[in-house]
């Protein structure tokens, strides 16, 4: 079947099989380096991007629903203004995050970003707590998802150049 | 030493990532069964492009070497584990190898295979060492009462963030192997013998290896063999990752180790004789069954001590994946023990079991197997610490209440708090042979920037820091003009293998030995200047509570939830005395994601068993605990000794969580806790 979508703001048009996920199409076409088919069913959130604004493990969304959708992956993301929020956020609580854990934490809290309302400290932990990240304290974790939502309303502010 | 800079990134590459237009697919054919005698492999027949490898086609060793221990690369007439690999299948589409897997025949006769290790014959036992001081059989037949106790610790998988594996290009004249080891130089010397080649043919290029808790000690040199073999022979570039479930199944796991002890004390406590057995399932081929029960026998008693002391402790094979590698290398798994026989034989003598502990503490300058001390051991400044911010004292006396009054015998107290206490030792293997010698090469350019050249991987992001400002604060430059060359093997020297907690003990001594050498030849030699050191590692190291050890205690307070029956931990506190700390933000961080790692494990990570065997889908059921599963961790870091020895802090709370979480569920089921992991109850399933 053909697939229309978009992938950080390109158009893509690719054909799928019934069967293929939208990690088979990130990462087994190398759209992204940032997606990896570890577990394969939504567990390790290793595959995760945003999906229309909210944060999807891609290894459980069939290739047909992704059909004019809007998908951003840590590729993406980078190259927006909300990412330097992020750093610095993981700058201020000394967050040590591996190549494999920081994608996805930072797709999450961008995903906080974007939420319509400021998003309560058990949302940030709850939308946190998606990934298995197993490299650095929790509370650091929801404490730099806290700065970030901060960040995001102008409390706090950081000069950002 | 903590500096207000961002941490760094740990620049290092991944292994899954790596793609080029003529790549191979490289898959495993598996033995389907644990143990057996192969009597014919039939591979359908492979379309053009495709090619099977078989034992015959490797041109060099048929097998790896790990610590004195070889393993196949193929099996070839026998297999000794379910999964163990038979042929590999190379080709382009990774479906169409998948294919040909699943339509491959293997006949094999099956034998019998050994799972269990309470009970084994000698032929099994890969390694055994005793140790005895007085006479315990006279001890326990003078003693009013004598007590049984038997401990459990369950095998348990690493959860590495990406699953091992290899990829393999030609660079030239090199053939060159990327790979999360934790020691390339030891890939590079095995895939050199299995393809017959010059070492200084092959070049391995580390990759990040994630939070690997020591899975990557050996298994990527395997793995690298084949994938290195597949190329060699297909003349093309390949690639062999293992998927979720194989990671799972297939790999090593935590050895899993039963302990039985037998005890007796007087009226106040005093332990007057232990008599402890202490057996270590290390799986098929027994990689490092020598260095497990070294380290067993010295830590066998804990940090206590009786008059009659007799310990036995057997490294034996099964017919399961090769076991051992986890963070501490089986001292979890013996501390565990020790600490729950000290609460056991503190509620049979019905002491407190701070006082059960003070009374049996092992004393300065006792002699303990291969342990020899000098200094004291800071119970009462850890003990009287974490007691103190978790009032452990007075919960522990009305929990205990609760539990000698509750009515209803066959209801259970419901609240409970355990004490742990225990030590990391320091970094570095008992049994290591010249090759694990580690060395670091520091080298001050004439641009007056400093290069330091080690294989030693650093795990994360903040080691690379500490070493820096270490290297920073000796020379007097800034962290900035410090350079680590590229994690490749040739131009660095190998540091031997990096453990999860160890490395940073040994490393981080050899760059401040080399950046002291050349800050004193500084200014009176021209530059550039380079100074190696090294550090072989002593024959034997001690494995118990020597001098130069972290020592830690722990907290857990839980009650069992009346619906369901499971245990909730309310709080965690830890008091750690860790020598020389290098940087007090990262030890702490390290302390809280550790202990957060091992909670999970006691709490969810429990791998069931049928016959004996882990059933094919249980990695779907292998639960880690989300972050917000996690309850308060509090931590309490003693003042950095500035002249005492630079200790790791990492493995400690795998040490002292599990035994204090199992203590505490004691108290609150009112039944001694068998097992390091609480779900379900003792006797259902484990190793």
């Amino acid at each position: 079947m053909n697939i229309q979508f978009i992938l950080n703001g390109e158009d893509i048009q690719i054909v799928a099989e019934a069967g293929d996920r939208l990690s088979d199409i990130l990462a087994g076409r190398h759209y992204s380096d940032s997606v990896h088919q570890h577990c394969g069913y939504g567990v390790c959130g290793r595959c995760m991007v945003l999906m229309d604004g909210l944060p999807v493990n891609s290894c459980l969304v069939p290739a047909y629903e992704v059909r004019n959708s809007e998908v951003i992956s840590w590729e993406g993301l980078i190259q927006t203004p909300e990412y330097q929020l992020i750093e610095i956020a993981w700058q201020t609580h000394k967050l040590e995050l591996c190549s494999f854990c920081r994608p996805a934490v930072s797709l999450l809290m961008a995903s906080l970003m974007d939420s319509s309302s400021r998003p309560s400290d058990a949302a940030i932990e709850e939308t946190l707590s998606a990934l298995n990240c197993r490299c650095t304290a929790p509370e650091r974790l929801f404490a730099a998802g806290r700065t970030v939502v901060n960040l995001k309303e102008g409390r706090n502010k950081p000069d950002v150049r | 030493m903590d500096s207000e800079r961002p941490l760094p990134a740990l620049d290092l590459p991944l292994v899954s990532t790596f793609t080029t237009s003529d790549l191979l697919h490289v898959r495993i054919l598996r033995s389907p069964v644990a143990k057996g005698r192969i009597k014919s492999i039939h591979i359908p027949h492979l379309p053009r492009g495709y090619r099977s490898i078989m034992i015959d086609d490797i041109p060099g060793s048929k097998t790896i070497t790990v610590f004195g221990t070889e393993i196949p690369v193929l099996a070839r007439e026998r297999v000794s584990y379910r999964g163990e690999p038979i042929a590999l299948l190379a080709g382009p589409d990774p479906a169409r190898l998948q294919e040909a897997i699943e339509l491959a025949h293997i006949s094999l006769e099956e034998e019998e295979p050994d799972f269990t290790f309470s009970q084994f014959n000698s032929d099994r036992i890969a390694a055994r060492c005793e140790y005895s001081h007085g006479d315990v059989e006279l001890a326990f037949s003078i003693a009013q009462s004598m007590a049984e106790h038997e401990y459990h610790s369950a095998a348990l998988y690493h959860a590495a963030q990406e699953p091992q594996g290899a990829v393999v290009w030609f660079d030239y004249d090199k053939l060159t192997i990327r790979c999360a080891s934790q020691w390339p130089y030891l890939v590079r010397s095995q895939v050199a013998a299995v393809l017959d080649v010059k070492e200084s043919e092959i070049v391995i290029e580390a990759a990040d290896p994630g939070n690997h808790l020591d899975s990557r000690l050996w298994y990527p040199a395997l793995l690298a063999a084949q994938a290195a073999l597949a190329a060699v022979i297909c003349g093309r570039p390949t690639r062999l990752i293992l998927d979720r479930r194989e990671d799972f199944l297939y790999t090593t796991l935590r050895a899993p180790v039963f302990s039985s002890y037998r005890s007796s004390c007087d009226k106040n406590g005093k332990l007057n004789a232990i008599d402890a057995r202490i057996i270590i399932n290390c799986g098929a081929y027994g990689v490092l069954a020598e260095e497990m029960a070294k380290r067993a026998l010295a830590a066998a008693s804990g940090a206590y001590s009786a008059d009659n002391l007799r310990i036995q402790c057997y490294a034996v094979q099964s017919n399961l994946v090769p076991l051992g590698p986890f963070a501490g290398l089986v001292m979890p798994q013996i501390l565990f023990a020790a600490e729950r026989l000290i609460d056991d034989c503190a509620r049979l003598a019905d002491i407190e079991p701070v006082q059960m502990r003070r009374l049996n503490l092992l004393e300065k300058a006792a002699e303990l197997g291969l342990v020899k001390r000098k200094k004291n051991i800071p119970f009462d400044e850890l003990v009287e610490s974490v007691c103190g911010i978790s009032d452990f004292n007075r919960k522990h006396a009305s929990f205990e209440l609760v539990r000698k009054r509750h009515s209803d015998p066959a209801g259970q107290p419901g609240r409970g708090i355990g004490l742990a206490f225990g030590y990391q030792t320091p970094g570095g293997f008992i049994t290591g042979s010249g090759t694990a010698a580690s060395t670091v090469e520091v080298e001050l350019t004439k641009e007056a920037e400093l290069i330091i050249r080690s294989s030693s991987i650093p795990g994360t992001a903040g080691t690379v820091h500490i070493w820096k400002q270490i290297a920073a604060d000796i020379i007097g430059q800034e962290p900035e003009t410090i350079h680590f060359e590229p994690l490749r093997t040739g131009s660095l020297p190998d540091a031997g293998p990096s453990s999860h907690s160890g490395t940073i003990t040994i490393i981080s001594k050899l760059i401040e030995e080399a950046c002291r050498a050349i800050s004193q030849r500084r200014f009176r030699e021209g530059l550039p200047i380079k100074v190696k050191k090294t550090m072989r590692p002593k024959n034997p190291v001690p494995g118990g509570p020597v001098d130069g050890c972290a020592w830690g205690a722990a907290v857990v307070e839980l009650s069992i939830n009346s619906y369901s029956g499971e245990p909730e931990v309310h709080g965690v506190w830890l008091s750690v005395k860790a020598g020389r700390i290098l940087s007090i933000e990262k030890a702490r961080n390290t302390l809280i994601t550790n202990t957060a790692l091992a909670l999970s494990q006691s709490l969810y990570e429990h791998i069931p068993l049928e016959d004996g065997q882990i059933p094919e889908d249980a990695n779907r059921y292998y639960h880690l605990a989300r972050a917000n599963q996690i309850p308060p961790i509090q931590v309490l870091l003693a003042d950095s000794e500035d002249k005492a020895a630079i200790a790791g802090v990492g493995d400690l709370p795998f040490c002292l969580v599990a035994p204090a979480l199992a203590n505490a569920l004691s108290q609150a089921r009112d039944t001694p806790w068998q097992t390091d992991f609480a779900s379900g109850m003792p006797g259902g399933g484990y190793w």
